[in-house]
């Protein structure tokens, strides 16, 4: 499992922790609030609530900017709630309640705004402790601080896997710990609602526990197939270039053997030399057609016609051909760039009047295509930078090409080992599952790589979902195997009193 | 006086929650609408010559031998989208459209699409389409008469033309997939 998946699940679990020990806090403040009949009291316990339902929405992922936007109002309505009820409590019982559970979610100004409103929290309750000599507050104001600092953290924004977000969840859970803390120093006092609450707490960590059992056991599966079918796919997109390698070059050979080149070639005849070139480009179904005389200057290029006089001498799969060695290899051009490339001989009466040079180019049209046909995400790099791709920026008009691979183990294994890769890999900041198969010239040296790539999210979405649908139904199991356990305690605590 | 500072304090605090998602949801709402910043400035400065009215007629050569026109798609609302096969911006909004029409959408139905050629030789397109396996409808304007009566400056620029065949909107430069959607419905709506 990568790191990806487990920071996912684990924030679920951290997040399921928070959201019972918020309930918890809110039953309390409700209990006092029955006692006293004290309106900032009630305030205090639909301000936990509110937060409580927050930290669900938070920890369960749910991918929906109208409800995403709906529980950042519920956050901030519970945390203003706390404070109010902190700030129109003149004189606080013992048994008042204030909680907050930690953050991991939208825009950075309610983040901000949030870390605020919970170090305010915690100031206040430090002033309660000191106003009273009621060292109980302390947990409280320590769990409210943790619960700022990891909200300040969550405003940072980053990645998933980076350390701010790892260490905001880590604080988020001390935060909950000491708030489990404080809440136990009351629960311990009743004995019926220890005993309901108790029961209603490990309701909830069995569920989280089922849940993350299940969708561990899911991501573990889907992610070995995943990986299996992504080797399996690049190996075939590995054979497909080796077939294209060979239809450039039978193409380029066919091509050159047609007497029409030498002779537009021997009579300077340009406009017979791009009548005969496109008829060929569209003939043989060619991504380019190039035609250069013997010194590797272009007459023509029939994908382009407007781009010619520049000089292809240098490049192998010319070289290649006026040495009468036809070739088919993969190398950068200035007009095609990056691509499959062929040369083969014009000859005329034994002697080299020219070449053609014919393939395809590995640009986004290439890996359109390919994944067109796979429906992955494809990409193409030249050296350890791409040059294609079928990503796009969040932006949705830019493609995610020029960047260099920033994993050392995908350029390790398959350039500088020749050796095809597959697993978890950051693609431009992004989490992906991906295969990478080294792109070799005709001399065998590895000069790109070709990937397959599918986007972590996809599957962290189907955990996200399990996650959703095993809560519930393990949370109604056991509401319903819970009501006897409640009614008994009621009966119970009848009997005591 | 007791409640009253309670009232004031939670009225305080709800304008704060209120700022602050109105300052968020400001920044997010473009995206989610399918719009920004650039995309205004790239629009102002389109040629707006056509708008709100008829969009030109036109006979145009297909990709399947056959002849594609506008008279073609009256009664329904059609996108135009001038592009070029050298112009990377333009065959990229060309896959975004095709990544459109492939996503099965219940609107796309509603529309017609016509991605045209402008000014290049057919052989070169023919080839780059092929290659592409793009499902998008082309339209070779190999000698740019219908570019020119559409006042194409830059490519690529999309035409949304409603039922009654007028021009609704212009847009130059590429439109993401959301943005394209997004004033797709608003000539399905007219």
């Amino acid at each position: 499992m990568s790191l990806y998946f487990l920071i996912n699940n684990l924030g679920f679990a951290f997040g399921m922790i928070g959201f019972i020990t918020l309930l918890i806090a809110a039953w309390l403040s409700y209990d006092a609030y029955r006692l006293q009949r004290d309106a900032p009291v009630l305030l205090r316990s639909i301000g936990f609530v509110l937060f409580a339902v927050w930290r669900l929405i938070d920890a369960v992922n749910i991918n929906n900017d109208i409800l995403s936007y709906i529980a950042l109002i519920i956050l901030l309505a519970g945390l203003v709630l706390l404070v109010g009820s902190f700030l129109a409590t003149k004189k606080l019982a013992l048994n008042a309640v204030i909680v907050i559970p930690a953050f991991s979610a939208f825009g950075s100004h309610a983040y901000v705004l949030s870390a605020i409103l919970l170090v305010s929290i915690s100031y206040f309750s430090l002033r309660q402790w000191k106003r009273e000599y009621n060292r109980t507050w302390i947990p409280f104001s320590v769990a409210f601080l943790l619960f700022g600092i990891a909200s300040f953290l969550g405003s940072l924004g980053g990645a998933e896997t980076g350390f701010s977000y790892i260490l905001g969840h880590l604080i988020e859970l001390a935060g909950s710990a000491f708030l489990a803390v404080w809440v136990w120093q009351y629960m311990r006092l009743r004995i019926s609602e220890s005993f309901v609450m108790i029961s209603f707490g490990v309701t909830f960590i069995l569920a989280t526990i089922i849940t993350l059992a299940f969708s561990t056991i899911l991501i573990g599966r889907v992610s070995t197939d995943t990986s299996a079918n992504l080797l399996t796919d690049v190996k075939a997109l590995g054979l497909s270039i080796d077939s294209l390698k060979e239809e450039s070059l039978a193409k380029a050979e066919l091509a050159a053997t047609d007497p029409g080149f030498a002779d537009a070639i021997a009579k300077g005849d340009t406009i017979s030399l791009d009548q005969l070139s496109q008829r060929l480009l569209d003939q043989y179904n060619l991504g380019f057609l190039t035609v250069t005389d013997d010194q590797g200057v272009v007459l023509v290029r029939a994908h382009a016609l407007a781009r010619a006089g520049d000089s292809l001498a240098g490049e192998r799969a010319f070289e290649e051909a006026v040495l009468q060695n036809p070739i088919a290899t993969i190398e950068d051009s200035s007009v095609e760039g990056f691509s499959i490339r062929a040369g083969a001989p014009i000859i005329s009466k034994n002697k080299v009047v020219g070449a053609i040079i014919a393939g395809f180019p590995l640009d986004n049209v290439f890996a359109d295509r390919l994944k067109k046909l796979t429906g992955l995400e494809m990409l193409v790099y030249k050296n350890d930078t791409s040059v294609a791709s079928t990503l796009f920026d969040v932006d949705g008009v830019t493609r995610l090409v020029g960047a260099p691979l920033s994993d050392q183990a995908v350029t390790d294994t398959t350039i500088a080992h020749d050796t095809a890769f597959t697993g978890p890999t950051m693609i431009n900041g992004r989490p992906f599952y991906a295969s990478f198969l080294p792109l070799t010239n005709s001399d065998g040296k590895v000069v790109g790589m070709i990937s397959a790539a599918e986007s972590e999210q996809n599957i962290v979405d189907i955990a996200n979902a399990t996650n959703q649908l095993t809560l519930i139904t393990v949370v109604l199991i056991m509401a319903i195997l819970l009501l006897p356990i409640y009614m008994v305690s009621k009966r119970l605590n009848k009997n005591i009193s | 006086m007791k409640y009253l500072k309670v009232f004031l304090l939670v009225i305080v605090c709800l304008a704060c929650i209120f700022l602050a998602v109105y300052l968020s949801g400001a920044s997010i709402v473009p995206n989610l609408l399918g719009k920004n910043a650039n995309s205004v400035a790239v629009a102002s400065s389109t040629d707006q010559t056509l708008l709100d009215q008829s969009a030109p007629s036109f006979d145009l050569p297909n990709t399947s031998g056959g002849y594609v026109t506008l008279a073609q798609f009256l009664n329904t609302p059609t996108v135009l989208v001038f592009w070029s096969t050298w112009n990377k911006l333009a065959l990229d909004q060309v896959k975004i459209l095709d990544d459109y029409l492939a996503s099965g959408s219940k609107d796309a139905g509603l529309v017609s699409f016509l991605a045209i050629d402008s000014q290049e030789d057919p052989s070169t397109v023919l080839s780059l389409i092929r290659r592409s396996g793009y499902q998008v409808p082309f339209a070779l304007d190999t000698y740019g008469d219908t570019s020119d009566r559409y006042h194409i400056k830059s490519l690529p620029t999309t035409y949304f033309i409603d039922r009654q065949g007028v021009v609704r909107e212009i847009y130059s430069g590429i439109l993401s997939q959301s943005m394209l959607v997004d004033k797709m419905e608003q000539i399905i709506k007219q």
